[in-house]
């Protein structure tokens, strides 16, 4: 818990996420790039919010700090009235297997596993038992359209398949949050048609606040909250 | 502590990888077979070597123990002998005939240091007087008569009989090399190219005093490929010993005045020990006595070979039976290998550390190359390590991931290397290894023919090396997986 004096709980516990004035910035050899410059915002739960901008806004950037994937220079991230700044390395590790599922633009499967395999992977490494892990796998692929494609891996698989196949493994362990970077990116029309109503239809059902960053149009539509991000710093942010 | 549940996940993981990457797979699992192989092969030939030198030692040169005579011990002095027959009363106590007597057998010693010569040769030597039929249960000298060359004291002549080695032979000129129509045809039948028999029947009939000048006659004849590819052949059957030649021993006796004896060579032997060969001279102890001015009951030397069933070969095991005849014999010195033949015991004492040593080198040079292969490998999948660590994968589990790939890859090129390697040593240990030519070791008192022999020392120290190539190997790309940004290994980036 790190909530500092004064605040008023009562209002920021409906927010599950709060991000307090949050600075990166990145170091190269000849210019610094003000990734996140003095960022506040907030998120509830159930949310399905777009973080758009152009490239080099901030977008990846403040993925990466809600997953504690990456630190901000300044500023707190407050997730379930917790602040995940400063954890330990195990703690942070403990937290994102927990709580957060990602969703990647690449989507990064183990090639060596089938779908069901990389599906059951993350809650492998929590308490589900091996039937229990089984079952929601071949649920989460059912659900996502895959259930014939279950023991193929990757390589078989086309790009839309694959993105379905990490949607399903990022909402596996049943995370409060799921943080996607640019999930359609890599994807045809149809291919996003299909994968944003996956994605709406579970956050409906399932009650996961979904965050994703992206250029894509289409995404943008679906979204009921769109956040205009530019040079670290919120331009708009609509509902 | 990583869960049970969790490791088994990994380590199919893990195992899963392994197939991914055949070629890197199979480059690290041959690379750790060759090792395994060449190590355990190499151990296996020195621990051979130094068992079989052990074993010369025992069995065809000193036995288990020795007593001698302290006095004899600090001056060789032709009177400082002590009684056979009361050393024989007390040795007997242990000889008495059940299973367990620790003494098997004992043979008696006179040792006169002498001069050996011919009309061609001389050499220092010790003439050593033996009752042959008790040293023959003593030492297994008699099996090593060169075949051709007489017997182990069975010839009936005038003149004493005596057994000299193959190396005195050479130094005396009784070992000479002659190529003759009746060896010649020996070599053909032998391999010998037909075109270099042609050529050899210039040197016909020429008597060659030493090895150098048959290779120089050879040499002035053929080329340089027909010679190296036919030479041995040419020393082993132009070799000629000079069966029953004459030599004159020259020693001082018991009055201190100097004696000469004249023998005949009644057999010559070949051990694995070229010293032993050249120094020693064995001939009946009552052919000494008229000349020296010794009796039967003045001897130097007792040789005793122990019972296997108290494992004699190894000291420990015999130290007690040391004592105690120690104690009933305090006037003469009790001996074991130690003294008796230090440096086969030192070799018996270096041959697990320099076992150790040699895998060690092996294993550590193949552990870079191993460990950059795998770093190459693990680097190519950033990505999917990103993604693991994101998805909530800690370190430990990471390293373990990694580990337990190294240690299979490592395992498996382990299990076949050792599995090829008792193969070959299990072939090489029924027919023998000439590896390093005929007569080098042999100078070293070593056989050049080695049986490699296999011990759990060796095993012990092939697992323990296998963990510390696979810990080695592991570390340098666990390191390098762990270093990188998380954000920058979810997008494949190395930094």
């Amino acid at each position: 818990m790190n909530i500092k004096k004064g605040q008023n709980k009562s209002e920021e516990s409906e927010k599950v996420i709060i991000l307090k004035d949050l600075y990166k910035t990145y170091h190269s050899s000849e210019v610094e790039v003000h990734a996140l410059n003095g960022m506040n915002l907030s998120f509830e739960r159930g949310e399905f919010t777009a973080i758009v901008g152009p490239s080099g806004s901030g977008k990846t950037t403040l993925l990466n700090i809600i997953g504690g994937l990456d630190n901000p220079d300044k500023g707190d991230v407050i997730i379930n009235n917790k602040s995940i700044i400063n954890l330990k390395e195990k703690d942070i590790t403990e937290f994102r297997k927990r709580n957060i599922g990602f969703i990647f633009q690449s989507y990064n499967l183990l090639p060596v596993l089938t779908a069901r395999e990389n599906t059951e992977l993350v809650m492998m490494l929590q308490d589900y038992t091996k039937s229990e892990c089984r079952n929601r796998a071949e649920e989460l692929l059912k659900e996502v359209g895959l259930e014939d494609r279950m023991n193929d891996r990757p390589s078989k698989l086309s790009g839309g398949q694959q993105q379905r196949v990490a949607v399903a493994r990022a909402l596996a362990s049943k995370p409060q949050f799921i943080l996607a970077d640019e999930p359609t990116a890599n994807l045809d029309s149809k291919s996003t048609e299909g994968l944003l109503y996956i994605m709406e239809k579970l956050n409906k059902e399932e009650n996961i606040t979904f965050i994703f960053s992206t250029h894509d149009q289409r995404v943008v539509k679906k979204a009921r909250r769109i956040i205009k991000i530019e040079d670290g710093k919120v331009i708009s942010d609509e509902n | 502590m990583i869960k049970m549940k969790n490791i088994k996940v990994l380590t199919s993981i893990a195992a899963k990888n392994i197939k991914r990457n055949k070629s890197r797979s199979r480059t690290i699992i041959i690379s750790v077979m060759i090792a395994t192989i060449a190590g355990t092969f190499i151990s296996a030939l020195m621990t051979g070597m130094y068992n079989q030198k052990v074993y010369d030692s025992i069995y065809t040169e000193c036995g288990h123990l020795q007593l001698v005579s302290k006095s004899y011990l600090s001056d060789e002095d032709i009177n400082s002998t002590f009684s056979a027959k009361e050393t024989e009363s007390v040795l007997k106590k242990y000889q008495t005939p059940n299973k367990n007597a620790p003494i098997q057998s004992f043979s008696e010693e006179t040792i006169i240091l002498s001069m050996a010569q011919t009309a061609r040769g001389n050499a220092g030597i010790n003439l050593i007087g033996i009752i042959p039929k008790k040293e023959k249960k003593v030492s297994d000298l008699y099996t090593k008569i060169i075949p051709g060359t007489g017997s182990y004291f069975l010839s009936e002549t005038t003149l004493p009989e005596v057994i000299i080695g193959d190396k005195l032979a050479e130094i005396l000129r009784i070992k000479n090399y002659r190529i003759t129509e009746k060896n010649l045809s020996e070599m053909l039948k032998n391999g010998l190219d037909k075109n270099i028999a042609t050529k050899l029947n210039s040197l016909k009939n020429i008597r060659y005093i030493t090895k150098k000048k048959l290779e120089k006659a050879i040499k002035s004849v053929t080329s340089q490929k027909e010679q190296e590819k036919n030479i041995s052949i040419i020393r082993k059957y132009s070799t000629y010993y000079g069966h029953r030649s004459k030599i004159t021993f020259s020693f001082t006796n018991t009055a201190g005045e100097l004696s000469f004896l004249s023998c005949r060579v009644g057999g010559i032997f070949k051990t694995s020990n070229t010293f032993f060969d050249q120094s020693e001279v064995f001939i009946r102890q009552q052919n000494l006595l008229k000349e020296t001015g010794l009796t039967t009951n003045k001897i130097h030397k007792i040789k005793i070979l122990l019972n296997k069933n108290i494992s004699p070969d190894n000291v420990k095991n015999i130290q007690p039976l040391e004592q105690e005849i120690q104690s009933s014999l305090p006037e003469l010195k009790v001996m074991d290998i130690r003294n008796t033949s230090p440096d086969a015991y030192s070799y018996k004492l270096m041959s697990l550390p320099s076992t150790f040593i040699i895998m060690f080198i092996i294993y550590l040079v193949i552990s870079f190359g191993i460990a950059n292969t795998m770093t190459m490998a693990i680097m190519e999948r950033i990505k999917e390590f990103g993604m693991l660590r994101s998805i909530g994968m800690s370190k430990k589990e990471i390293k373990y991931m990694i580990m337990a790939e190294s240690i299979i890859l490592i395992a498996i090129g382990t299990l076949i290397g050792i599995f090829i390697s008792l193969i070959i040593i299990i072939i090489t240990s029924h027919t023998g290894i000439n590896i390093f030519g005929s007569s080098s070791l042999e100078s070293f008192g070593m056989s050049s023919l080695i049986y490699p022999e296999i011990t759990i020392g060796l095993f012990i120290i092939i697992v323990l090396m296998t963990g510390i190539v696979a810990i080695v190997t592991a570390v340098f790309p666990i390191n390098k997986v762990l270093k990188i940004k998380l954000t920058n290994a979810n997008k494949g980036v190395l930094s």
